[in-house]
Parts: C-alpha cells; structure tokens; sequence
C-alpha cells in the first residue's frame, strides 16, 4: 500500500551570479511514496541536492524557485517560514555531507538534540534526555550517554555523522533527506552508516531521498532511481531497470565509467600486461623498512609526542607495473609516497633506485634522479601555481632537466605533450582557475610525463574528479602507461579504482603493511580481516549482487596513529606486548602474497 | 559550494566554447572585477584627481603656501580674489597651503608604506618559509610589538629623535609593517603547504628557484591589497600626531596640521576648518573603497577584518 | 580552562620584561638629558639632579634599578614636577580616563554589536546601506575633527551639554568626549560583525539549524551569535589599546585631567620620567585586558581550551 508523501512538479532552481543567471534545476517533476528510498544520481553541479534543499527552503539568498513541491498535501514553496519550520526537523528532516561543519561548534551534542524536542513536540529536560539517549544508540553510537555532553570536535567523523542522523530522526520523520551522507567518510565507516539508514527505514518506514554521485551507493540502498545531468531528469527508473536495462546513453555512461570490482578473481580489463624492461626487474624501485615520524607539540611544557605515519613498510616494483597503495584516512598513505620520492625525509629505512640507493645521497645526485621520478596529486587546481599559465607549468621541468633546449624547442614540447594528453594546444596561455578538474588533472599528468620519466606516483590522482572524468583519466594513465612502459605507484583510498588498474596491491593500516598480493587474489581470497572487512564495504555497482553481500564487521574503529593499542588492534592477543611497542609481523602465507600477523576473525566479528 | 560548483560548470561551458588562445590571469580577471566595482571605480579616479592636484596644483595657483598676501588676511574664500579657499591669520592662501599638506600627507602615507611593505614582506616571508621555531621566535616578537600601544611608541621616538618628518615617515613605517609582516607570514605558510610547491620540488627546482619563481609572485595580490589599506591609516595616524603637535611643524604642513588650526578658530573662521577637512575626509574615502574594491576584487578572504 | 588561563599568563609576562626594557633603553639612547632645558642649568645642579635620580650610575644599574621600583608599583620620578613621583601622578588621572575608556568600551562594543547584527539580518537592504555610510564616516573623519564640530553644535550653538571639563562628573559631561571616543571603534565593530555574522549564517551549521525548523531568533541567539562574535572578541584586545590612545586627543581637546593628558603634557615637555612610566603603565594595562579577552575567548570557544 504506497502513500505518496512528496510530489515535485515543474520545478525550477535558478541563481542570480555575477556571472548572469544560472539555471540550476530545469523543470523537474517526481515523487516520493512512504517508505521508498529514492536515488538521486549525478555528477557535481547537476543540480542535484537543490531539489531537496528547495523543499527544506534552504535555498541560498541569491536563488529563486519556481513550481510545485508538495509534501502530503501542503506545497511548500508557498508556505510561510513559521508554517514551514513546523514541518522541517519534524516530518521531514535532513543530513549533509561535512558532519563536522554541518554541527554547531559550540554547543553541546546533547543540547543540539533536545532543542529538536523542545520545539516540534515541547519536551525538554530528563524526557527529551531520554529521547535523545535513546535514538544514540540506535545508530549505535558507542558509549551513548557520555555523547551528550560532548563537543562535536571531540567525535570522529563517523560518530558525528551518527548523531546527525539521530538528530534528524528524533521526531520520527516521514521523509529524511540524505545529501551525499557517506561522501566524506572511509569505506568501512560509510557501510555501518549505510546500514543504519536502512535500518531506519525499514523499521520506521521513513522514506528516504538519498542524494549521491556513487552508483555503488545507490545499488546498494535505492528504491528507485533519478539520474540527474544540467539540471533535469535524463532518467528515472526502478534500480533494475536504470542498472540492467539503462536507456540515455548518459546513465550508459555513468554506468560504463564506474569500476566493476570482480571478487571472483578475474582480472580487470584496464590492466596491462606487466613488462619487464631492460632497467631490470626487482632492482627496479625497492623500499626497505621506511619509516616516517612527527613529532606532534603537545603545549609548551610537554614533551612532543611522536606520530608514527608510516610504520616499517617494505615493498618492490617492477618496471612498467603499477602497484596500488589502499588505506583509509590517517593510513600514512600519501606520506608513504612523499618518503619514496624524497619529498619527506625518511627517519630511516632505505629507498632503492635501479639499484642505487635514493636517500641520504647529495642534493645534486637526487635533483638529477628526480627527473626519472614523478608525482601526480590529487587536487588538480591546487596542484598548479595560480599565477602562471599551464604552459609555463608544464615547461618547468624542461627548463630544470633540459636547460639546454631552445625556447622554441621547448614549446614544441609542451605542445606535443599537451596533445597528448588530451589538452587543445590553443590551452597553452590558459590559467588553472579558468580549466575543468579534468582539463587541469591533465595539465599535472602533461607535467609529470614531459621529462619522460620511469616512474609517476599518483596520490590520489582521480579522486576529486567525477566518474565520467576519472575514468577517462584512468585510461589516459593506461595509455601511457603501454606507451612509455611507465611505473605507477597509484595511492587511492578507493579500492574500486586500485583493483582496475593496478598489478599488484598494498594495504596499508595506521602506517603498516596490513597485505600485499597481486589485484586478483587479493580480492579472491583476502586473508587479513581489515582487507576482507574493507572489500566487503565497498559497495558495488550492481544491485543483486551487492544486496546479496554478507558485511564484516570488526570491533572497533581506526583510531589515531598515536594510540599504540590502535596497532593491535587484529591481534588482541599479543595485546599485552603493546608496551615494548610490537607490531604484527608480515608473512608470505601463498607464494607472493604476504599478510601481517592476525588473529583469527571469529575473535574480531562484532557478535 | 553547489552554487561555486554550477559556476565552474558555466565558466567551463562558454570556455570550451570560445576559441581564443590567450588566457586571463588571475590578476587580470581581479582588475575586470575592479573595473566593474563602481564605487571603487569612482573612489579611484577622485583619488588621482587629488594626487595629481596635489602634486601640480602648487604650480599652477599663484600663491605660495607661505608666502602672505598682505591684502588679504582673513579672508573668506571668494572667487573675485583669487583665494577660492580663503586665507588664514597671516593671509597665506588656503588652497596653496591645502594643496601642499596634501602633497606632504601623501608623501608621509607613500614613503611609510614602502618602509612598511619592504619590512613587512620580507620579514613575513623568510619566518614563513623557514618555519619551525625561528618561525615562532620571529612571530612572537611581532605579537610584542603588537602589544604596544604604537602610537605611544611613535610618540616616545619622537620625543626623543626631535620633529623631523622624515623620520616620523620611518618611525610609522616601521611600526605599520606588524600587520604586513603576519598576512605575508600567513600566505607563505599556506602556499608553502600546497601541492604546487610540491609539485615544484618534485621537479627537482631549487630553494631559491622555489621562492622566487612560485611564492613571490603568489604573494602580490595579498601585499597590494592591505598595502593599499595601508595607505589611509597612516594618512590618518599622520594627521593625528601633527594635530598632537608632535608631526609635521610650521612652516611644513599637512591636512593634521591644518586642522589643528583651523579647528582653534573654527567659530570665526570656519573656512580654515572645513576645506582641510573636507579633503582629509574625501581622501581617506576614496583610499578605503579603493582598498575595500581591491580585496573583493581579490576574493582575498583571510583579508577581511 | 584554569590551565590555560595559566599558561597565558606565564607567556604574558616575559612579553611585558622584554617591552620595558626595551622602552627603557630606547629613552636612555636619547640625545641629550632631561635636564637640556631651554635656560641650561649650572653644571653643579644638573650634577646634583643627575646624582639624585641615579643618573650618574652606569646603564645596566640605572636599568636594574628601574625594573625593581617597577614591580614594586614605582614608576620612578618625574622631571617636570618634582613634587610628584610618576605613580602619584597617574593615580590622580587615572578615575577620569578609566571612567571615559570603559564607557566609552561599553558604549561602542553594544551599538557595534547591535549596529552589525541587524546590519548582517537585513543585509542588502536600505537601512543596511545607510548604516553602513554613516558608520564609514565614523571610520574616517578623524576624532580631533569630530571633537570641535560637536562642541560649536552642541556646546555653543544649543547649548545643550558642556563644551569640556569633569565638572561634577556628571553623565552631561561624559556625553561628547564618549561620542568622539566611541565613533570609530562603532565603526570597527559594526563593519567586523556584520561580515562574521553573515559568514555565520552561511555556515553549513546554521543550514542545518534550518533544517531542525528552529525559529530565526533562535538561530540568531543560539548558533550564530557566539560564532560571529568570536572575530569581534579578539578586535577587543587591540580596541582597548585603540581606545586609550584614542583618550589622549579627547582628554586634551576636552580638558579632562586624565592620564592621557598627563602624557601629553610630558611627552611635549620631554619629560621623559613620565613618559617612560606612563609608556609602562599603559602597556600592562593594554596586556592584561588582551590576557583578560583571550582567556574570555577560550572560554567562549570549546575547540580553543582544548588545544
């Protein structure tokens, strides 16, 4: 029995910008039944979220909506701010993407939650108290009670987002609107969140309208599906039908770009086949025992603590493979990558280059050295200096290593590059701000590949961009990669996009080597529970199998590097050698295929 | 947020749509924002009309700033004598005098800037560069200096330096240049921190390469900006010491000193009074929308106080 | 909290030894002594003088001398009016210019905040333009040229409230000299409110406060006040600063006998005891009101105590 509870007809967003008038939403319509979860799919400035904060009459100042958004009978554009204040936080209720920010600093958790309470239904005090206690733990908010008093800074960003969640779900709503509520969370955290919201919705019925640029989140919670491009509906559909009979080539698209991880073991598609060149195998890049600290202050008298980022990692390369790096954040996986290029001096441990060592040697010796060793960044913009054209960025290099070019010479270069990377050479005086993410992610790549180097590290190289963009990226990388016999060492804390392109991968935990196999057997058969209970988060791309997925769920939370139990965490029984700071040991289990020690996973399933 | 997104996208789509092969720096598209702001626009060219009478005006009246007419003292301002702005006690032309404390106000708030900018940027940048703890030995001497009430400290060096304008210039100067110090400080550290310099590093380019070639030129927009804030509040601290007695003396003057004056005998000769005045107020106006018009045209939000 | 508190406290006080002593070596390099008067003086009194003020011992003692009478509250002599020590003289004028700073404090920091507020709730909007012109000419038009305008209004044309003097000390003889002193800092105030209250309300904290469906009121008072007023908090520390400054051109065109006067009156005689002392004086003032306002902010602000 369906009961329709939102209904959008002929809705339109626009704002007014310096830039002229910009239509944001184009004429929608749609609706919404009680107990449905409804996906809203596209990729960044589709228009997508002003739907939904048009409804919550959270338009910004400069916009204007036009339409009809009706919510059980009353259209909500029309009504007054006191008539819909009683509606919002109350039978319809909301949750954003940045839980930090999205929390008022200064306040107490508890009190943020009560005021809920004491508007829409008048409780206050022990009853609303109780209410809040009550809703905590069932989003399973750990030690619940001391929650309340607690500052939202003082939470992760798991439980943050938990208590926004509760909070919206203190009045029972009938609709509550999620915008992008897993985006800015680890793997592992997303599915508990995930969970939870399904949970909510299937025992309160509350219909939930789940806004999200991830088809694998969609696969695994949607009801039914809108995939939404410049401002209109290109699709609408029930999740079969957008995932197994899509019919724009739009969603085609959306669905072709995002990766299909196989845990069956096949090997992905993008992979090249891995040559050895004359360079030479193992000896090719070797890192022994790296280790990378901080120290942290800790105020004016107190000894600074050490921050152990990167933890005793050995790993090798051969020559034109790519060797993915996987790690949640504060995994040490970007400063792992700064300590194989000398960016961050390690504290000890050795990086081997062709055979010759690549630390501690003269400054001169490793400038001529990096020339064969370079890095793409994550973010595209801040990657490239502002105030120069991306000619001017992409020359540099040559005007380090090929100073004897002429000028002209040069450009020819970069205009060859360019090309080759898939930028108009007429971009050549273009400035960064005035590129797309994509366009300026391939100016950084132009930079790295114009020395024609042997081996570039991306750190996270796709991961700003939007699915349609990171996998033409990706096969841009690929191409390269056949082309050049180029080296990758691709860090990315997205297992999907690591397991389609690289040879063999790297788990990392809290700056330590958690497995280390190639692609398909990692994904075959993981052997350490933090690999299984990561993969098993993913969610993937494709509706019956994802909702078939048993989840692993372990004890605990990754917490800070700076917790030396933290460490132990998969080995509970060696727990009581955590003073003389032991960390689990890595051991080749399968020929090539290495695990750090572990106990069994029965023993870390959350019962 | 989604609105800045919706704008990328459009910037993207009439981009991808013109042809043309040059590019618009950051600079340039600051100084279209600038160009279209009216307020600052208008600001700015009342600014260059009263730098440039202040610098030519002298020339062209026909009366000295210290030289009294002895047919005319106490004159209101009239348009058959030839003193539009009046005269004072001793008969010297208002607007001669006017226009020269003009002339010396811009010249203290010029030479204090450029002292202030000179120590300030590099000051700010070798602490933010070197970081660590010279960084904060360096940034904790500048929060003592913060904490002396400055015009005091003005007020002391001249009490024991004597009146010597040039030295009131560097004296402000040298006190303005905290503020410049931290913002320079401030963006050298977050630069610093971005992935471009990285990137630079990467590449295998110097220390000096670095500094030069990618944090220096990063660095304008921030010291024209709060240079251009600058300017006002020295022109005000100028004409509040020469109101004090302790800035520029006779027969030199500014618009304080002027005021200081003419607000003595306001009740009889009202004019000496407001024409100063009116200048004062006019110029230090039209320098905080120009300063104001800057920083939006920069989007510089760390600048905005 | 007590710790921080604490910790500030131990970091203000090296700040304030390395402030006097450098004010004191700068007023020792002065050329000439204090004694260099228009009529010069008989080598044999100016010796006398020397030797009485222990101008005649080596630097580094005079310097050890001066910190100790320091911290005992003496702020040495004065050249001037031998009669009166520094300190005597100071706690004469200090009532009067604590009285006028801290109306004068109170007075701006309400209708800054007041002027700001509603400033970023209707901004846009026409009041909210003018507002803002009239407080800009509080910005601009300097205090020594407000002073004098208000007088001949006020004073001598309608007559309505003193032009100058303590008088009784009554709040008519307050109003002017508060009003001049007050205009800028309700400038500053008002401009440095209104931009972070509206960068409050932009806040994605704020959007969710929305979205709870609280009241506008209670969204102001509740979770954007506190946020918008931290910028303003830390302006407070820098404005008491501003503000006893600020007193040293009302007191004189005022005719207040405040410290501000006093300071005036010595630095024009180049008296340089009194300069030197109420130099001292007023920067322990001015750092134990930053230390006040920073341990308010703390207070004010969970994430700061706990760093």
């Amino acid at each position: 029995m369906s009961q329709r509870i939102l209904t959008v007809s002929d809705l339109t967003v626009s704002f007014d910008t310096d830039d002229g008038v910009v239509q944001a939403v184009r004429g929608i319509n749609g609706y919404l039944d009680r107990g449905e979860c409804l996906g809203i799919v596209g990729e960044s400035g589709s228009g997508k979220s002003q739907t939904f904060l048009a409804a919550m009459g959270l338009t910004s100042s400069n916009g204007h909506t036009n339409g009809k958004i009706e919510f059980k009978g009353q259209d909500l554009l029309s009504l007054k701010k006191s008539e819909l204040n009683k509606i919002r936080g109350d039978k319809m209720s909301m949750i954003f993407q940045d839980p930090l920010t999205s929390l008022t600093s200064h306040l107490p958790i508890g009190k943020q939650m009560q005021e809920v309470l004491r508007t829409h239904r008048n409780i206050g005090g022990r009853e609303a108290m109780a209410i809040c206690l009550d809703w905590l733990e069932r989003v399973q908010m750990p030690e619940a009670k001391r929650r309340l008093k607690q500052y939202p800074h003082e939470l992760s960003g798991g439980m943050r987002q938990r208590i926004m969640i509760a909070m919206a779900m203190l009045c029972e709503p009938d609709l509550l609107i999620a915008d992008e509520p897993t985006t800015a969370l680890d793997v592992t955290i997303q599915a508990e969140i995930l969970d939870i919201m399904d949970n909510l919705r299937r025992e309160q019925g509350t219909a939930i309208a789940l806004i999200t640029h991830d088809m694998g989140v969609v696969a695994r919670m949607c009801d039914r599906i809108q995939v939404m491009r410049h401002g209109e509906y290109v699709e609408e559909g029930s999740v079969e039908d957008i995932f197994y009979n899509p019919q724009h080539e739009y969603t085609n698209m959306l669905l072709d770009s995002v990766p299909h991880i196989d845990v069956t073991g096949a090997k992905p598609s993008k992979v090249s086949k891995v040559a050895i060149y004359e360079d030479g195998g193992r000896d090719f890049l070797r890192a022994e025992d790296l280790r990378v600290e901080f120290k942290v202050a800790r105020g004016m008298f107190a000894k600074p603590a050490i921050l152990r980022a990167v933890d005793g990692v050995s790993f090798d390369l051969q020559a034109g493979e790519t060797l993915g790096i996987v790690g949640e954040s504060g995994s040490g996986k970007s400063t792992l990558a700064r300590a194989v290029l000398q960016l961050i001096p390690p504290t000890s441990g050795t990086v081997s280059w062709l055979g010759s060592p690549l630390n501690n040697i003269q400054k001169d010796e490793l400038k001529a050295k990096r020339r064969d060793l370079q890095i793409v960044f994550q973010d595209p913009l801040a990657s490239l200096d502002p105030s120069k054209p991306i000619g001017a960025s992409i020359m540099e290099p040559l005007t380090v290593f090929e100073s004897q070019l002429s000028k002209a010479e040069m450009r020819e270069r970069v205009n060859e590059v360019m090309l080759r990377v898939g930028l108009n050479a007429s971009f050549i005086n273009r400035y960064p701000h005035e590129l797309s993410g994509g366009q300026n992610q391939r100016v950084g790549i132009a930079r790295a590949i114009i020395t024609k180097p042997k081996l570039v590290i991306c750190d996270e190289a796709v991961s700003a961009l939007d699915v349609s963009i990171q996998s033409q990226i990706i096969d841009l990388l690929m191409d390269l990669q056949k082309e050049f016999g180029l080296s990758f060492i691709f860090i990315s804390h997205d297992l999907s996009v690591v397991w389609e392109i690289s040879h063999r991968i790297l788990v990392l935990y809290l700056g330590t080597v958690v497995e280390l196999t190639d692609t398909s057997s990692l994904f075959s058969n993981p052997q350490h529970p933090y690999t299984q209970q990561l993969i098993s988060s993913v969610p993937l791309p494709d509706p019956k199998i994802e909702r078939k997925r048993q989840r692993i769920k372990l004890v605990g939370e990754m917490s800070s590097p700076m917790d030396p139990a933290a460490r132990l965490r998969f080995l509970p029984s060696k727990m009581h050698l955590m003073k003389d700071g032991y960390i689990p040991k890595l051991e080749e289990r399968f020929p090539g295929h290495f695990v750090a020690e572990h106990d069994d996973i029965s023993e870390l399933l959350i019962s | 947020m989604s609105i800045r997104s919706l704008k990328e996208n459009i910037v993207e789509d009439t981009f991808t749509a013109d042809k043309e092969t040059g590019g618009r720096s950051l600079m340039q598209s600051a100084a279209l924002r600038f160009y279209r702001n009216k307020a600052a626009m208008l600001s700015l060219i009342i600014l260059c009309l009263l730098i440039l009478s202040a610098i030519f005006g002298p020339y062209l009246i026909p009366f000295g700033y210290e030289d009294p007419d002895w047919a005319a003292f106490r004159s209101p301002p009239s348009w058959d004598s030839g003193h539009y702005f009046g005269t004072d006690q001793n008969g010297r032309d208002l607007l001669a005098r006017t226009l020269y404390g003009t002339r010396i106000s811009l010249l203290v708030a010029l030479v204090a800037t450029v002292v202030s900018v000179v120590i300030g940027v590099s000051y700010g940048a070798v602490a933010g560069y070197i970081g660590g703890s010279i960084d904060q030995a360096m940034m904790r001497f500048v929060d003592i200096m913060y904490a002396l009430p400055y015009i005091l400290f003005v007020i002391l060096l001249m009490v024991i330096f004597g009146r010597n304008v040039f030295l009131l210039f560097a004296a402000i100067g040298a006190l303005e240049w905290l503020t410049m110090a931290r913002i320079v400080r401030g963006q050298t550290l977050s630069i610093k921190e971005r992935e471009f310099i990285e990137a630079a590093r990467a590449t295998g380019l110097s220390t000096s390469a670095i500094i030069f070639k990618h944090i220096v030129p990063n660095l304008t927009g921030p010291v024209v900006i709060y240079a251009a804030l600058t300017i006002p509040e020295i022109i005000a601290t100028e004409s509040f010491l020469s109101y004090l007695g302790f800035g520029v003396q006779e027969p030199l003057t500014s618009l304080g000193t002027l005021i200081a004056d003419g607000a003595g005998v306001m009740e009889v000769l009202p004019w000496l009074l407001f024409f100063p005045a009116g200048v004062l107020v006019t110029l230090l106006i039209s320098l905080l929308f120009v300063g104001d018009g800057l920083r939006d045209a920069f989007d510089a939000k760390e600048l905005k106080r | 909290m007590i710790k921080y508190a604490f910790n500030r406290l131990l970091t203000t006080i090296p700040v304030l030894w390395i402030a006097i002593t450098v004010c004191f070596f700068i007023l020792r390099m002065a050329p000439g002594g204090p004694f260099d008067g228009d009529r010069p003086l008989p080598e044999a009194i100016k010796a006398n003088l020397a030797a009485h003020y222990n101008l005649d011992k080596p630097l580094i003692e005079q310097y050890f001398i001066y910190v100790g009478n320091v911290l005992q509250g003496n702020l040495g002599p004065s050249f001037t009016t031998p009669d009166f020590t520094v300190s005597e003289q100071l706690a004469v004028g200090l009532p009067y210019t604590l009285i006028l700073g801290g109306a004068a404090f109170f007075v701006s920091l309400v209708i800054g905040v007041a002027i700001g507020v509603y400033g970023a709730l209707k901004r846009n909007s026409y009041p909210d333009h003018i507002l803002a012109a009239i407080v800009l000419m509080g910005l601009v038009v300097p205090g020594f040229l407000v002073a004098p305008i208000l007088q001949l209004i006020f004073g001598l044309k309608l007559n309505w409230l003193p032009v100058g003097g303590w008088g009784d000390g009554s709040i008519s003889y307050l109003v002017l000299p508060v009003t001049v002193l007050c205009l800028p800092h309700i400038a500053r105030i008002s401009r440095l409110t209104r931009g972070s209250m509206i960068e409050a309300l932009n806040s994605n904290a704020i959007r969710t406060a929305y979205s709870k469906g609280l009241s506008d009121t209670a969204i102001v008072w509740r979770h954007a006040l506190r946020p918008a007023m931290m910028p303003v908090l830390s302006y407070l520390g820098p404005a008491a600063g501003f503000l006893l400054t600020g007193s040293l051109v009302v007191e004189s065109i005022f005719g207040i006998p405040g410290i501000g006067r006093y300071f005036i009156n010595a630095a024009l005689n180049r008296d340089y005891g009194m300069v030197l002392g109420t130099v001292v004086f007023y920067m322990v003032l001015i750092m134990v009101l930053n230390l006040l306002v920073d341990i308010f902010y703390a207070w004010l602000d969970p994430r700061v105590r706990t760093r």
